[in-house]
């Protein structure tokens, strides 16, 4: 498609009457979406008549939409369905042994492939999907989850059923609806609509499509243009560029939604075309900008240069963290804020912004970049450029060596230290691996050991929903959408067992050659150290009622080998390396992997780290049993 | 009502301690908003600190090189104790 010109966009934006999203009075009304529409994901083109059965009518156009992966729970009642899969031929089904699993499944491989996760399952599966479908809502990931069965008499608690069978996905979905024979694939391509949005998220359906015979129109579907469209009016992105080129101590925050779109290499330049300082905030969900940067300063709340901002522009973060946002947006006082996204209903939500700009963020860099260049000589920009760039690579420079001295602080202690465990990783790690973390706040001490972002390794996660039982199988997810990159599960302990083995199910069964690093603290320790925080009656008396899960402590590997994989368990971290390039060399040979690593309990120290609330059921009962 | 973070310092009039307080000023206590409850509940020994420090820094603590001491030496002044508090749990050990 054809970029329009920004002649183009202003006659078109005039003609429609889009307004600038400009001043606090403005940022709490997002220009509208509609209006500055780029992209009209009807389609155009005359459509093609699938003549054959409703359900097969489904798969004809997820087919003419390049959907050719879908995920599956065990249910009967998907006979017609199953029909038309084996017809095609070309259509791949994964099967999950939990609808949760299978969700996470569908959202990794959604993330990674920027294509449609599609679901079919019972709905009395609709419960355990739940916690997966609220991670993928908070990820904003296009699903299409359908359920069979439910459309039992309302009122009357039917078997397998309860009134409003979608009812309990209402928070998590941007669309709900049924899949009947009749406008089966007009139903379906509103669905995917919906999917992709902004903003876009999961839609449930319930699938009664069956062996109907219908006559349907099926229209191709590019996903890759499925989201609707906007671009920034061009006034307000000249008058962005001007504060930009005028701002002493600019700072960006760059977003989730730049490596949805992926527009990682029109954000780099931009950063580097003014030498501004780039952030992220602690719940990014990608990486978005490269780590080994000189321009990264890390984490938003955390940033302590530069000190007197008088300028932020957030590129597509959704701000969602709350206080820590908040603290971040908040720290450097008073300053100009600039928020772009692509979806309408994260701008001026968490935050005033000076200016609220609806756009893609891909065209919003670009006509920003352009700006500047229109707006500044090339001599000036590179005065702006030289000695900012000095100042932020000294800063970025010494804290570099700061957590040189952290990390060899206690390289060689045991249980091993989380920065040693991310030093290993990337010593070994392909280029461009991808990393798949459900970690607590941690996870920093692993994420500035690897080189992420830009060319180098990819992450995805941890999900902004925060639900734990989602990394195994999400990064599955991941490997299936990226069968050739070295796939990384960075996973604690705690999260494994929040129903979270299943998945090894089918990384055995469809031969994912992931790694799973289990970071084994023998606690929930992130909630442990937050209890904690504060003092108090249990921190007195040394006792955590919550946190620690030793006793049994749960011998990972073994779980891995009843799947039929490979599990590895590291106590030492002289034995790190060559653990981990044995996990390497079955990967290679194409069987996962479970790393089972003990690593350090960090954070307040308690008197009585292992002691727990004591009950036995075989010690109070008051006969035993027979056998 | 918690007082300042500059009010509770004890090592007044070394240096390093006051270079401590401007930097953990500065660094903690955008993310550690009750850092004055979490320092007179944590007593800790001047390794543990260190620790400490190490830790925060790993997480993202924007401390530099050169200041690391100076904090340490701030925590210590602050909240110190001459034996160490608990350490991390060792795994098989089952205390109750």
């Amino acid at each position: 498609m054809r970029r329009p010109s920004r002649r183009d966009f202003l006659a078109t934006t005039a003609a429609s009457g889009v307004a600038l999203g400009m001043g606090h009075g403005m940022s709490a009304a997002p220009q509208d979406a509609s209006a500055s529409r780029l992209d009209n994901t009807l389609p155009k083109a005359e459509p093609q008549i699938y003549k054959g059965t409703a359900a097969g009518a489904v798969l004809a156009q997820l087919r003419a939409a390049g959907v050719k992966t879908l995920f599956h729970t065990n249910t009967s009642g998907f006979v017609p369905f199953w029909e038309a899969i084996y017809a095609a031929g070309d259509v791949t089904v994964i099967n999950m042994t939990h609808e949760g699993q299978a969700v996470a499944a569908a959202a990794g491989y959604t993330m990674a492939s920027r294509n449609l996760g599609f679901f079919f399952g019972s709905h009395v599966g609709i419960p355990n999907a739940l916690s997966n479908t609220y991670n993928a809502w908070k990820d904003r990931v296009p699903l299409l989850l359908t359920f069979s069965g439910g459309q039992g008499e309302q009122g009357k608690d039917s078997f397998e059923s309860w009134d409003n069978t979608l009812g309990p996905t209402e928070a998590f979905t941007t669309w709900r609806g049924d899949l009947e024979s009749e406008d089966v694939t007009d139903t379906l391509r509103l669905a995917i609509k919906f999917a992709f949005g902004p903003p876009s998220g999961p839609v449930t359906l319930t699938f009664g499509a069956g062996g109907e015979k219908v006559e349907a129109p099926i229209h191709p579907i590019d996903l890759a243009a499925a989201r609707t469209r906007s671009r920034a009016p061009a006034d307000a992105i000249e008058t962005i560029a001007r504060w930009l080129i005028e701002a002493d101590n600019p700072l960006f925050v760059v977003g989730s939604q730049v490596g949805i779109e992926g527009a990682y290499a029109e954000m780099l330049a931009l950063a580097e075309k003014l030498s501004v300082p780039v952030a992220e905030t602690m719940h990014s969900l990608y990486a978005n900008f490269p780590n080994d940067h000189p321009l990264f300063v890390g984490e938003l709340q955390a940033q302590r240069y530069p000190r007197k901002q008088d300028l932020l522009i957030s590129f597509g973060e959704s701000f969602t963290a709350g206080r820590e946002d908040e603290r971040g947006l908040t720290a450097s006082g008073p300053r100009r804020l600039v928020h772009i996204s692509h979806d309408p209903q994260a701008l001026g939500r968490s935050f005033a912004p000076d200016v609220s700009i609806l756009s893609d963020l891909r065209a919003a860099i670009r006509d920003l970049s352009d700006a500047v260049d229109a707006l500044a000589t090339r001599d000036r920009l590179a005065r702006i450029c030289s000695s900012r760039l000095a100042e932020v690579s000294a800063r970025t420079s010494a804290l570099k060596q700061s957590r040189e001295i952290a990390l060899r602080a206690h390289f060689d202690s045991s249980p091993i230290t989380w920065e040693r465990v991310g030093f290993e990783l990337e010593k070994v790690l392909d280029r461009d691996a991808v990393i798949v973390p459900e970690l607590g706040t941690q996870y920093y001490k692993i994420y500035r050991q690897l080189k992420l972002g830009g060319a180098n390794k990819q992450r995805i996660g941890r999900t902004k929903g925060d639900a734990l039982g989602w990394g195994i199988a999400a990064a599955f997810g991941v490997n299936l959408a990226l069968p050739d990159r070295q796939v990384v599960a960075l996973q604690g302990d705690g999260g494994f067992l929040f129903n979270q083995s299943e998945a090894l199910w089918s990384i055995a069964r469809y031969e994912a050659p992931m790694l799973i690093v289990i970071m084994n603290n023998h606690s929930y320790n992130e909630s442990r150290a937050r209890n904690m925080l504060n003092g108090g009656t249990f921190y007195e008396a040394g006792k955590d009622f919550n946190g620690y899960l030793g006793d049994p402590n749960v011998e990972f590997t073994k779980i891995a080998e009843a799947y039929g994989l490979k599990g590895e368990k590291v106590t030492r971290a002289g034995d790190l390396a060559s653990a981990l390039q044995r996990c390497l060399r079955n990967m290679r040979d194409g069987k996962a992997v479970v790393l089972d690593i003990d690593v350090e309990v960090d954070g307040a120290p308690i008197s009585q780290p292992t002691w727990y609330q004591r009950h036995s059921i075989a010690d109070v009962r008051k006969k035993k049993l027979n056998g | 009502m918690w007082m300042p973070v500059a009010g509770r310092a004890q090592g007044g009039g070394d240096p390093q301690v006051e270079k401590g307080r401007l930097v953990v000023a500065q660094v903690c206590t955008t993310c550690h908003t009750t850092l004055g409850r979490m320092l007179q509940v944590h007593k800790q020994t001047r390794e543990q600190w260190r620790d400490l420090v190490f830790f925060m820094i790993s997480r993202g603590a924007q401390v530099m090189p050169d200041e690391i001491d100076a904090v340490t030496a701030f925590l210590v002044a602050t909240a110190g104790r001459d034996r160490p508090a608990a350490r991390s749990p060792a795994p098989d050990s089952k205390t109750r």
